[in-house]
């Protein structure tokens, strides 16, 4: 009842609020709600909201970090994840894949087809089989929509709250199109606070096994993904890298075991997979560091 | 000359590759048949045990060629082992010393992520997210080259039954 009443509420505020050009101290109602409204209901729209929705992530995103200045590179791993990514259910999203300048073993998902992977992943990546792991269970949660659905979640619990804190504090003037504006500091927050929390453990173990299926029909080695679990897990107590990674993912152990049933099926119906060891290390060899 | 040096790279990289497994100790994590060959029909040498250490060998596909401690060679399947964690013994006892419970923070789902990121390596750099968005535009590929990239590394689509798995 009263999350319907909030539900209500809030749909009431999007409606009165959105372009009307209302402004509470310096603050454009419009704007912020407008932000939030994009993500409250784009689940239940289209394709082009969510690309647009992924583009406003990405480029939150990447307002925080850097890319590696490797062209090469860059465009290496683009040409493994556009394989991949032919290999999906939607392969006609505008694919990106984008490798981030960051030491930390990572990588991650937006809505819309964008997929980051860091240097500090690429490090602890053996050949292109396991890249292709890495980067499939990437397409799987954007092809589950589990950020998306996590965005929209977050909004339908904050936004309400912040709309009406805004309207009693005021806090901030509103510097319009900067990135520090209100509904677009509202948005990289909400952007930010999710991927600092990661998904559910079961969108995780959704998209382990999904990506394990695109690996295999891409015609790549589907133990990739598990190798490269098996490396983190055995460096998962001696490298503060890797607290990033763990606390945005489920136990690797508990992430091997659900996997292991997909495995031994794909075992039975693949018959051709390939590793490329010698083409993942000659692309990837010593990419251009930030720091040095 | 840079004809001969390009392969010349490519091979000394997949022995790089192969060699990384060569020093993996790993740990058995249920008891597990050790077979002559990389396929369950193949014959059986014996059996290893839970928590019995293991070398690595090799991987192939979803297997391991593995030595045991008493020196026997053969096969495990790749999900019975995990990796030996070397450095947690030494982390415990560094934990220890420092009167700290843990160094690292358990796995657990909850987190820090591009946060966390900012914290350690990004600092408080605002970067130009827009600038760097049509760079990110820049590297899409045209689908020839990918069919063209997917060719050279002799990689070919695989049918496999729809929804053979739950997504």
């Amino acid at each position: 009842m009263n999350q319907t009443f909030k539900i209500c509420a809030l749909a009431s505020l999007l409606w009165l609020f959105n372009g009307c050009g209302v402004t509470v101290q310096g603050i454009d109602l419009g704007r912020v709600v407008g932000a939030g409204s994009k993500i409250f209901d784009v689940g239940e729209k289209s394709q082009e909201q969510e690309i647009e929705i992924g583009r406003d992530t990405a480029e939150a995103l990447l307002s925080k970090t850097m890319l590696v200045a490797d062209d090469q590179l860059q465009q290496y791993v683009n040409r493994v994840g556009y394989w991949l990514a032919q290999h999906s259910d939607r392969p006609g999203l505008p694919w990106h894949f984008v490798v981030l300048n960051n030491s930390a073993a990572n990588a991650f998902a937006a809505p819309g087809g964008y997929v980051f992977i860091t240097t500090g992943m690429l490090a602890k990546v053996y050949n292109e089989a396991e890249l292709a792991g890495v980067l499939a269970h990437e397409i799987a949660h954007v092809i589950q929509k589990h950020h998306l659905a996590a965005l929209q979640g977050q909004s339908r619990k904050g936004l309400l709250g912040d709309v009406l804190v805004l309207a009693q504090q005021g806090r901030k003037r509103d510097e319009e199109r900067s990135r520090s504006s209100g509904a677009t500091a509202h948005f990289d927050d909400m952007v930010l606070d999710l991927y600092g929390r990661g998904l559910n453990r079961e969108d995780e173990y959704r998209a382990d096994a999904l990506g394990a299926q695109i690996v295999a029909r891409a015609g790549y080695d589907h133990y990739g993904f598990s190798s490269v679990l098996q490396t983190l897990g055995g460096r998962e107590q001696d490298e503060a890298d890797m607290t990033l990674f763990l606390k945005t993912h489920p136990p690797i152990d508990d992430r091997l075991q659900q996997l292991e049933a997909v495995l031994l099926l794909l075992d039975e119906q693949v018959t051709s997979s390939r590793v490329l060891a010698g083409r993942y290390i000659s692309h990837s060899r010593a990419p251009v560091s930030h720091d040095s | 000359m840079n004809t001969l040096l390009a392969p010349a790279l490519v091979v000394l990289c997949s022995l790089f590759s192969l060699s990384c497994w060569a020093a993996q100790a790993a740990i058995v994590v249920r008891d597990s048949p050790l077979y002559l060959d990389a396929n369950q029909r193949s014959t059986q040498l014996g059996e290893l045990s839970k928590d019995a250490q293991v070398i690595l060998l090799l991987r192939q596909g979803g297997w391991y060629k593995v030595e045991s401690v008493d020196k026997q060679v053969g096969w495990l399947r790749m999900l019975s082992v995990r990796f030996a964690r070397e450095a947690e013994t030494h982390s415990e006892s560094l934990a220890k010393l420092l009167g700290a419970s843990n160094l690292a923070a358990p796995a657990s789902g909850v987190a820090t992520g591009v946060r966390g990121a900012t914290a350690q390596a990004l600092a408080d750099d605002e970067q130009d997210g827009e600038a760097q968005l049509q760079q990110v535009d820049s590297y899409v590929p045209s689908l020839e080259r990918v069919s063209q990239f997917a060719a050279e590394g002799e990689l070919s689509s695989q049918t496999l039954p729809a929804k053979q798995v739950e997504d």
